[in-house]
């Protein structure tokens, strides 16, 4: 196995990886740090017109299985498990809905008796994705009902969180009819009508075609890890075409403002970087983006916060699959105009090469400091690989940061330069809100 | 001189020391990991608005979210500047948080440990307060307040405590009200500061790949560059008298929500427990709950399977000396019938009890989550830093998980959820 070194510290240990069939593999990241082995299983579903029935599967599945054939049964097994942690999920990345299953369990040397749970853990997760409960070939109608009723509700809550909302709606403004802004949820009128028939068919599919990334991370070694997974008996998969997103270069600003009953206004500025993670200038834009708005040093934070007393929050993030940049921000609606005007400085200030030593020293501190920490959890670092694999890259965290400190203070200059604003979203009350004080 | 606890069970050790200044100081090796985590925190938070000044026969009373106010003014260098910037030298991520009763000042460091340490504490000894950065603070503080008034998950909750108690503080909102932090000045911020960020009444946790001598070393030179002339002597807390019943059985409100929340919460009486006691009280009620409540119980199958609830159902229980309340939540469109079905499902476990099948499973069940909290720095030292005003440490858990018997669980069950003492807190959508 392959330790990267970098300054005599190792940021992570690499991931040996197992190849179980074609398009299905198993990544075993030994560490001994923790006291419980986390297992994510991933896959990926394209966010096409099957989208809500690839969002409704989990939720399905993690309902029975032939052999646990309801919550109760589950949670039984759980809790016989010492306490097992067992969720579903569903990501975005890009143009894809990356469905997993994860379970936690405590590492055997920390309990007083003598028992196998990995083995038993990884069964119940075979079982999960390969043996669902069926009534006549077809998922129990109960659990499909009621699930795409909650699923429905889960849609309809994201409004709910007025930042998440606000940037999703962004998204949508900047991108409309994008398959990529689609919700990874699902779309809440189709769940009113699932086909059964439909749905066994898609989840079929998908298990029987999707490719599948398997992470354990714990104390254990390859062969066992092998040998735990061969439960799965895995066929050859295909593979999915690699997201490329389109670019835009937007000929002028759109302002679009929506009206809901809220305290506090949301304004999120959404610009074109036509940089994704496979290009030359991706770090640059990363440091561009640490120093414009990515931390608490930032320009962002410093002048709409702690100068002008505008905001609790004013931020930017990179979007690494659309080529986009977001400011994101919450302010007395009132102040919309002043706190946009002190965000364009700031951008205008980076432009200029008004870029302090301390910020910049700041700015790369920051992303080794990250970077390192990436190895204090498991599930940081099944993200960062996983992350990788999306993106179609396989930058260890060493080459991350080298890339990082080429960075220089001219190339951040250029990419400020290049940035093109597109998009303004203001979310706001209908009255005037009146809070000055 | 360090005093070591050590668990076989879970091979940690924690570290403990009084030093001379009277500071308490906890250090737990994590030997492996990448990151270091110190946490410098006062026993102070936003439950104490009346109190008597050290020396003092005459209580004060200061604003509602004056702890909360005092936090973000502590991070004023006299300079003007941020203290932020002196952590981003070595790439540190500082950070603090009010909660009802503690604030803590803490970071996250993978290098220069001991130049960050000695940051942290500096800062936290150093206040500097002017009418003219107060003034400026209010502007922010007022936008965290409003950013708060939007989290439906905050405001269902808020009310709940708002309905529940007369006249314990924790009725209040933690970081105040627009009008309330209008009157904060910066003679009030120096007097909540001399009383409350003493010594005494405060805890440093350090946890990290570190020495213990190396770092013990390193506090005793930060200790010794305090400067500060406090009144060393008891704070004492103006007493509270809070009745046994609540304010109101119900309150209502709403905002632009998809569909209903509602919080059913419940007064608890059984009180002024401490240390391993209060301990023992609160696992019993979660016991209790999960027998009652969780995914492996009747009365979770039926809600399900009505279609009542959803992944949005949740319950908790908080128990603290003077204070301890039990809330179950969920968002559904069909609350009164969740209700109604709710207290039936209580009514009836009450009655039948509890299978000890049930409860030794959940009690194993547990054992999962009590090693967990070791795989995680920032919430070992979170949770030490809690245990340690609650008088208990890390490794107490398991002793007293083991020691509670089916007795305790029905004992936690008949006096739980006695109608007259809830409250029911609804969300409503506007439109």
């Amino acid at each position: 196995m392959i330790k990267p070194v970098f300054n005599g510290r190792i940021f992570m240990n690499s991931p040996t990886i197992i190849k179980l069939a074609e398009n299905v593999n198993l990544y075993v990241i030994n560490c001994d740090i923790f006291k419980t082995t986390a297992i994510k299983i991933f896959i990926p579903c394209e966010l096409n017109e099957n989208y809500t029935y690839h969002a409704l599967i989990p939720q399905i599945l993690k309902r029975g299985t032939k052999k646990h054939p309801d919550q109760k049964s589950i949670e039984i097994l759980m809790q016989d498990l010492y306490g097992a942690n067992f969720f579903t999920s569903i990501r975005k990345y890009g143009n894809k809905q990356i469905l997993s299953f994860n379970m936690d369990i405590i590492d055997e040397q920390y309990l007083l008796s003598n028992e196998d749970l990995l083995s038993n853990a990884v069964n119940f997760l075979n079982e999960l994705i390969n043996e669902p409960l069926l009534e006549n070939d077809l998922f129990k109608h109960e659990y499909v009902l009621q699930e795409a009723f909650n699923l429905k509700q889960q849609i309809m809550s994201i409004k709910n969180d007025k930042t998440s909302y606000s940037i999703n709606r962004l998204n949508e403004e900047m991108n409309p009819g994008a398959d990529f802004t689609k919700c990874e949820y699902g779309s809440a009128d189709e769940l009113d009508s699932i086909d059964p028939h439909k749905l066994i068919c898609v989840y079929k599919k998908i298990i029987s075609e999707n490719p599948i990334d398997i992470f354990i991370v714990g104390d254990i070694d390859v062969q066992k890890a092998r040998n735990l997974f061969s439960v799965f008996n895995f066929n050859n998969k295909k593979s999915l075409a690699t997201y490329v997103p389109v670019f835009y270069l937007p000929e002028n600003v759109r302002y679009s403002e929506e009206l809901m009953d809220v305290q506090q206004g949301k304004l999120n500025i959404g610009f074109r970087t036509n940089i994704i993670q496979v290009h030359q200038d991706f770090y640059k834009l990363l440091m561009f983006n640490s120093i414009f708005g990515g931390s608490l040093n930032s320009k962002l934070f410093m002048n709409v916060r702690e100068k002008a007393s505008l905001c609790y929050y004013c931020s930017s993030r990179v979007d690494k699959f659309n080529g986009q940049l977001i400011v994101y921000t919450g302010i007395d609606v009132l102040n919309y105009q002043k706190a946009y005007d002190i965000i364009k400085e700031q951008l205008q200030a980076c432009i200029s090469g008004d870029i302090t030593d301390f910020e910049y020293d700041a700015a790369i501190k920051d992303f080794e400091s990250s970077l390192k920490s990436i190895n204090d959890s498991a599930a940081s670092m099944v993200n960062y690989c996983y992350s990788n694999i999306q993106a179609g890259v396989s930058t260890t965290p060493e080459e991350y940061i080298s890339n990082i400190k080429k960075v220089t203070k001219e190339d951040i200059i250029r990419i400020a330069s290049s940035l093109k604003e597109d998009t303004i979203y203001f979310l706001k009350s209908s009255q005037e809100a009146t809070t000055n004080v | 001189m360090f005093n070591i606890k050590k668990s076989e069970l879970v091979n940690e050790s924690i570290y403990e020391t009084t030093l001379p200044n009277g500071l308490k100081f906890i250090f737990i090796p994590k030997k492996g990991f990448t990151k270091q985590f110190a946490m410098y925190a006062t026993n102070y938070g936003s439950n104490n608005i009346k109190f008597y000044p050290v020396g003092s026969e005459k209580y004060v009373e200061v604003p509602l979210g004056i702890a909360h106010f005092l936090e973000h003014k502590l991070f004023d260098n006299e300079d003007g500047s941020n203290v932020f910037q002196k952590f981003s030298e070595y790439g540190a991520d500082p950070n603090a948080f009010t909660s009802y009763d503690m604030t803590a000042y803490h970071f996250t460091s993978t290098d220069g440990f001991y130049q960050n340490l000695e940051t942290l504490i500096n800062f936290v000894n150093n206040p500097y307060f002017t009418h003219e950065s107060v003034e400026k603070e209010k502007g922010i503080i007022a936008q965290e307040i409003t950013m708060y008034d939007d989290i439906p998950n905050w405001v269902i909750f808020c009310n709940f405590l708002a309905a529940a108690y007369h006249e314990h503080p924790v009725k209040n909102n933690v970081a105040g009200d627009i009008a309330s932090i209008t009157d904060i000045t910066h003679e009030m911020l120096y007097l909540c500061y001399n009383n409350f960020y003493n010594p005494a009444n405060m805890v440093l946790v350090i946890c990290g790949d570190l020495e213990p001598q190396e770092v013990l070393e390193n506090v005793l030179k930060c200790i010794s560059q305090d400067k500060r002339k406090l009144n060393v002597g008891e704070v004492r807390n103006f007493e509270v008298n809070e009745p046994r019943e609540v304010v109101k059985n119900y309150v209502e409100t709403s905002m632009d929500v998809s569909r209903p929340k509602i919080l059913y919460g419940f007064k608890d009486s059984i009180l002024n427990l401490h240390g391993t006691d209060l301990l023992r009280r609160d696992l019993s009620v979660q016991i209790a709950l999960d027998l009652l409540l969780g995914k492996s119980s009747q009365l979770y199958d039926e809600l399900y399977n009505k279609q009542l609830i959803d992944d949005s159902f949740e319950y908790a229980y908080t128990a603290k000396p003077q204070y301890a309340f039990a809330e179950i939540s969920v968002e559904t469109e069909n609350y009164e019938e969740f209700l109604t079905e709710l207290k039936h499902g209580i009514a009836q476990a009450k009655k039948h009890g509890v299978s000890i099948e049930e409860f030794e499973r959940i009690k194993k069940s547990y054992i999962g989550s009590i090693i967990r909290v070791f795989n995680n720095i920032e919430n070992l030292t979170n949770m030490t830093v809690h245990q340690y005003f609650n008088g208990i440490t890390v490794f107490d858990y398991y002793d007293v998980l083991n020691s509670i018997t089916i007795n305790d669980i029905t004992t936690a069950f008949s006096t739980l959820y006695e109608e007259e003492y809830c409250v029911t807190s609804i969300l409503k959508p506007t439109k």
